[in-house]
C-alpha cells in the first residue's frame, strides 16, 4: 500500500451471477470444493461485470441505472452484505449502510428496545447508544411512545425511527439506497438537512437514487451502470443527461 | 471524527470501523470468520435477548411456558407408556432425564430451518458474520432448556433421587451436545436456504431418530447388535450420560459417548465448512 492517502472504496473487475431457472443443482462437490461457483454455464445471468471504479474520501457518488441493472446488488456488495462471484472490493474505512431502514426492528418490543437493539446491530455499544437516546427519541419525534410497540407505530414514524438510529453512526463511508423515498415532504426535508450535515464533516457517499434532485444536490460524479455493458464514470450532470438520453431512445 | 471519552467498548468500536475490509469471490478462512464472530458476540447477546423478549412478549404465563411445556410432554409420555403397560422404575424421572435434552436438541434443529429466512432482511441489510442467526438461535434453545431443568429436578426431588458420581461428567454431555447443536443449525439453515427440501426430510429423521434413540426405553434392553447400531447416532451417548446421572443402573459404559464426542467434532467442523461454503448462494437467495 503506498503512503498516501488511499481511496475510500476501490472496486476491481466485480461481477455478480444470479441463476435464472428457478431449481439450481449444487453438487456434493461444489459444496465441498472451494471456488467452483465461479465456473460459467448456461442458465446464468450476470446483472454487471467487469465493474470498477473508485471513489476518493469525501466524495459524493450516485448511482443511476434501470431498475434491475443491479444498482442496489453493487451497494449490497460493497456493503458486504453480499458476495461478488468474481473481483474484489476494497473498502477503506468503516461503513454506514442505510439500505433497508426499518429491517431488524421487532413488532413485539417497544421502541425503547428496539432502538437498543438495532444499535447494536450497526455496532454500537450500550453505554454509547445510552448516550444518544434521547437525541434519537427527539430527533424522530416520537419521545411520547418510548415504551410502546412499534408494531403501533405508523411506517412513518418507524421510518423516522430507524433513520434518526442509523444517522448516529460515526462510519466515515455512507451507503444509501432510496432510503429517502420513504416519508412526507418534511421528513424528506428534514432527512436532506441530516446528510448535508454529513457530507459537510468531511464523509465519503455511495447514493443510489432515481430522484436526480438528489443526485445534483449531493453528488459530484455519477456511475451509470447499464445491463450488460460496461458502466460508464463522469461528472453527475453528464451522467444524468446520458441516462435520460438512453432512456428517450427506447 | 470521533473524540468523545471511548472506554474498552470503545476501542473495539474505533478498531472495528477504521479497519480495512477487502471482499471478493474467494471466500475468507474459517479462522478470520471464528474471529469475526467473536468479535461481534454484543450482538450475539442482543439477538439472543430479542429471541427471549420476543418469545414471552404478550404472553401471560410468560416464562411459566418454559416449565409447563416439558412437564405436559413427560405427562404425555407417561400416559401413553401406562396404556400401553410398558414401565421402568420412576418412569417419569426414567423420562425426563432424556427427554428434555432431547428435546433441545430437536427444537435446534427444527428452528434451524427458518432462521436465515426470518432474519433475510437483516442478513441483506446489515453485514455481521452470518453465522451469528443460527449460533443466536442455538443460544436461545440453549437458555429455554436451562429453564426446563427444573422439572428435572422437581421430579428427582419427588422420587427423593440424589445425582450419582456420573453428575460430574454431565457438563461433558452438555458440551457435546452443544457442539451438535451449533454444527446441525448452521448445516441445516444454510442448506435449506439453497435446497428446501432440506426441511421436509429433517423434520423426518428428527421424528425417526426420537424412537432410535434410548428416550422412552433403555438402551439396556436392546439386543447388543441393536445397541451396537444405535449407538452410531451420537445422541445416544449424551442421553446415556443424562440419564446416569440420576439412575445408573442403566448405563452401558463410554463406548457410545465415544461416538458422541467423535460425531460432535465431525458435525460442528463440517458445519461451519458447509456454512461458509454456500453462504454466496444463501446471500443471492435471501
Amino acid at each position: 500500500m503506498p503512503p498516501k492517502q488511499k481511496d475510500a472504496i476501490v472496486v476491481k473487475d466485480v461481477g455478480i451471477k444470479f441463476a435464472i431457472n428457478r431449481r439450481r443443482r449444487i453438487g456434493v462437490k461444489d459444496l465441498l470444493i472451494e471456488g467452483r461457483t465461479a465456473t460459467t454455464g448456461v442458465g446464468e445471468y450476470w446483472p454487471f461485470r467487469h465493474v470498477s471504479f473508485r471513489v476518493k474520501k469525501g466524495e459524493s457518488v450516485g448511482i443511476i441505472g434501470r431498475n434491475g441493472c443491479g444498482k442496489s446488488t453493487l451497494l449490497r456488495l460493497i456493503a458486504g452484505v453480499m458476495l461478488p462471484d468474481e473481483g474484489t472490493i476494497q473498502v477503506n474505512g468503516g461503513v454506514g449502510a442505510m439500505i433497508e431502514l426499518s429491517a431488524g426492528f421487532v413488532g413485539d418490543l417497544t421502541a425503547r428496545e428496539n432502538v437498543y437493539l438495532i444499535s447494536s446491530l450497526h455496532g454500537f455499544s450500550r453505554t454509547q447508544t445510552d448516550e444518544r437516546f434521547e437525541e434519537i427519541m427527539n430527533w424522530a419525534g416520537v419521545n411520547r411512545f418510548v415504551d410502546t410497540p412499534v408494531m403501533h407505530f405508523s411506517s412513518g414514524m418507524r421510518a423516522r425511527l430507524a433513520f434518526s438510529i442509523v444517522t448516529r453512526m460515526e462510519e466515515p463511508i455512507l451507503l444509501v439506497d432510496e432510503v429517502l423515498a420513504v416519508g412526507d415532504k418534511a421528513f424528506r426535508k428534514k432527512c436532506g438537512v441530516v446528510i448535508d450535515g454529513m457530507l459537510g464533516e468531511g464523509r465519503t457517499m455511495l447514493l443510489v437514487s432515481h430522484n436526480e434532485n438528489d443526485l445534483r444536490r449531493w453528488c459530484q460524479r455519477g456511475i451509470y451502470l447499464r445491463r450488460e455493458q460496461p458502466p460508464v464514470e463522469g461528472p453527475i450532470e453528464e451522467i444524468i443527461d446520458l441516462y435520460y438520453a438512453d432512456d428517450d431512445a427506447t | 471524527m470521533v473524540d468523545q471519552p471511548l472506554g474498552l467498548a470503545g476501542l473495539r468500536f474505533r478498531r472495528l470501523h477504521e479497519g480495512t475490509r477487502i471482499r471478493s469471490a474467494v471466500g475468507q478462512p474459517i479462522v478470520d470468520r471464528l474471529y469475526d464472530i467473536w468479535d461481534r458476540r454484543d450482538v450475539l447477546r442482543m439477538l439472543v435477548d430479542r429471541g427471549l423478549r420476543h418469545k414471552y412478549a404478550n404472553s401471560v404465563l410468560g416464562y411459566a411456558w418454559s416449565l409447563l411445556e416439558p412437564a405436559m410432554l413427560v405427562f404425555t409420555y407417561f400416559l401413553l407408556l401406562k396404556i400401553f403397560k410398558r414401565s421402568y422404575p420412576m418412569y417419569p424421572l426414567f423420562i425426563s432425564s432424556a427427554i428434555l435434552p432431547w428435546q433441545w436438541f430437536a427444537s435446534v434443529v427444527n428452528s434451524s430451518t427458518s432462521t436465515l429466512r426470518q432474519n433475510a432482511r437483516l442478513i441483506t441489510s446489515i453485514a455481521l458474520p452470518r453465522e451469528i442467526y443460527p449460533l443466536a438461535d442455538v443460544a436461545v434453545k440453549t437458555v429455554e432448556f436451562a429453564l426446563s431443568l427444573p422439572v428435572l429436578l422437581l421430579v428427582a426431588w419427588i422420587y427423593g433421587v440424589k445425582p450419582s458420581a456420573y453428575a460430574f461428567a454431565w457438563p461433558l454431555a452438555f458440551v457435546l451436545e452443544l457442539m451438535i447443536c451449533v454444527g446441525l443449525a448452521l448445516l441445516v439453515s444454510s442448506l435449506n436456504t439453497v435446497l428446501r427440501d432440506v426441511e421436509q426430510g429433517i423434520g423426518m429423521v428428527v421424528r425417526m431418530l426420537f424412537f432410535l434413540s434410548p428416550v422412552l426405553y433403555p438402551l439396556s434392553s436392546l439386543s447388543p447388535a441393536m445397541r451396537q447400531l444405535e449407538s452410531y447416532n451420537p445422541m445416544v451417548g449424551i442421553l446415556a450420560l443424562n440419564r446416569a446421572v440420576w439412575q445408573p443402573a442403566y448405563w452401558t459404559g463410554w463406548q457410545p459417548v465415544i461416538f458422541s464426542a467423535a460425531g460432535a467434532v465431525v458435525i460442528l467442523v463440517l458445519g461451519f465448512g458447509v456454512f461458509a461454503r454456500v453462504e454466496r448462494a444463501v446471500l443471492k437467495e435471501l
